[in-house]
């Protein structure tokens, strides 16, 4: 993210936490597919993602008056919000007795206008989704962040509020993990996956 | 497949948007609330003050109900009705009312007891009268001496008058 665009959105953030529901909107509509997807990538099934979402947003929004900037930027707020909500989640289930990390839906998965997805893609996405949620939260988060969403070393690190070093760590017993997850699987290839840290490539 | 194709599969997911659409709404409609540090901080002082304040207007009223401001200058009512040295000197009022109705009680009952003596031994003195009278009559002749015995036996009637006088 340019520093253009962080003085831009630190303005925004500021009439949101003075109360602009239009300020707020307009974060709204930038953040709430990223956290869809990080949710959706954690829970599995899309009605649980939707509602997650919700609720990240609707925590932000009556909470917002209380945020204050302190060098992260503001998606960091609602990925932390988002942990807590998928973390409050699982807990309400397994009193429930029906959390099932294995219970995912792989319709929700389906890239919207691409109706042609062959049954073996969504197979393969379903696989790869569990083998994510199998992992470690911290371990989901830096995968999810660093391939989904393509962000940068610098961008994850802040977005975790972790530092750089903590998330190289991370992400190479993250990888390392889910190899061993899906290493049997013949259809997914780990070959040419690359990972920048700072100047260096590294495949996988 | 290669896994760095399936998370750009990923990254094409999108909610659904009729989702997005109501979820925004009822997002940006709700009311906000979680005031900030510093106003929750008014809000406990506020609290607290009120509930100090409650606590010290029931020990007034508890105090106020023991009577414990009675007598004192601190007293912050005067009841018109309650005045304790009025009451006291009504009491002994009464108190002497009893006395004299006893004592007229009394001196009716003396008078009244001593009339009814009298009418008792009148009576028991004519009852006697009237017996011996009866026995002298069962031994002598009539008409022998011309004189008939005078009789001293009182009626009630007679006794009631007597008693009345």
């Amino acid at each position: 993210m340019m520093n253009g665009e962080n003085d831009n959105e630190r303005s925004v953030v500021q009439r949101a936490v003075k109360g602009d529901s239009s300020a707020f909107g307009a974060l709204y509509d930038r953040y709430q597919p990223m956290i869809y997807r990080f949710v959706l990538i954690k829970v599995g099934r899309r009605e649980e993602a939707e509602d997650i979402t919700h609720q990240v947003f609707l925590s932000a929004w009556q909470n917002v008056a209380g945020y204050r900037h302190r060098g992260h930027p503001f998606s960091s707020w609602l990925y932390q919000i988002a942990r807590n909500q998928v973390i409050d989640h699982y807990r309400e289930h397994a009193r429930r007795h029906d959390v099932s990390i294995d219970k995912t839906d792989p319709e929700a998965f389906a890239v919207a206008g691409d109706h042609e997805a062959s049954l073996g893609t969504k197979l393969a996405l379903e696989k790869v989704r569990s083998a994510v949620g199998r992992l470690k939260p911290d371990y989901q988060d830096v995968i999810i962040l660093r391939f989904v969403e393509d962000m940068s070393l610098k961008e994850t690190a802040a977005a975790l509020r972790k530092t750089e070093g903590a998330i190289k760590l991370a992400q190479h017993r993250a990888i390392r993990e889910l190899k061993r997850a899906l290493g049997d699987e013949p259809s997914i290839s780990f070959d040419s996956l690359t990972v920048s840290f700072d100047d260096s490539d590294e495949d996988l | 497949m290669k896994i760095s194709d399936l998370f750009a599969q990923f990254r094409r997911i999108e909610p659904d948007p009729h989702y997005t659409e109501h979820s925004r709404r009822e997002v940006l409609t709700s009311p906000q609330h979680g005031p900030t540090i510093r106003a929750q901080g008014v809000m406990v002082f506020f609290r607290t003050l009120e509930s100090g304040v409650a606590l010290v207007l029931a020990g007034f009223f508890i105090v106020l109900a023991m009577g414990g401001f009675s007598g004192t200058k601190l007293e912050p009512v005067q009841y018109a009705v309650i005045d304790p040295s009025g009451l006291q000197a009504e009491a002994q009022a009464i108190d002497i009312q009893i006395k004299l109705a006893n004592l007229d009680y009394s001196e009716v009952t003396s008078t009244m007891s001593s009339t009814a003596a009298r009418a008792a031994v009148m009576m028991r003195a004519s009852t006697l009268a009237g017996a011996a009278s009866s026995s002298t009559a069962s031994s002598t002749a009539p008409g022998a001496n011309g004189s008939s015995t005078a009789s001293t036996t009182l009626t009630v009637d007679q006794a009631l008058q007597a008693l009345s006088q």
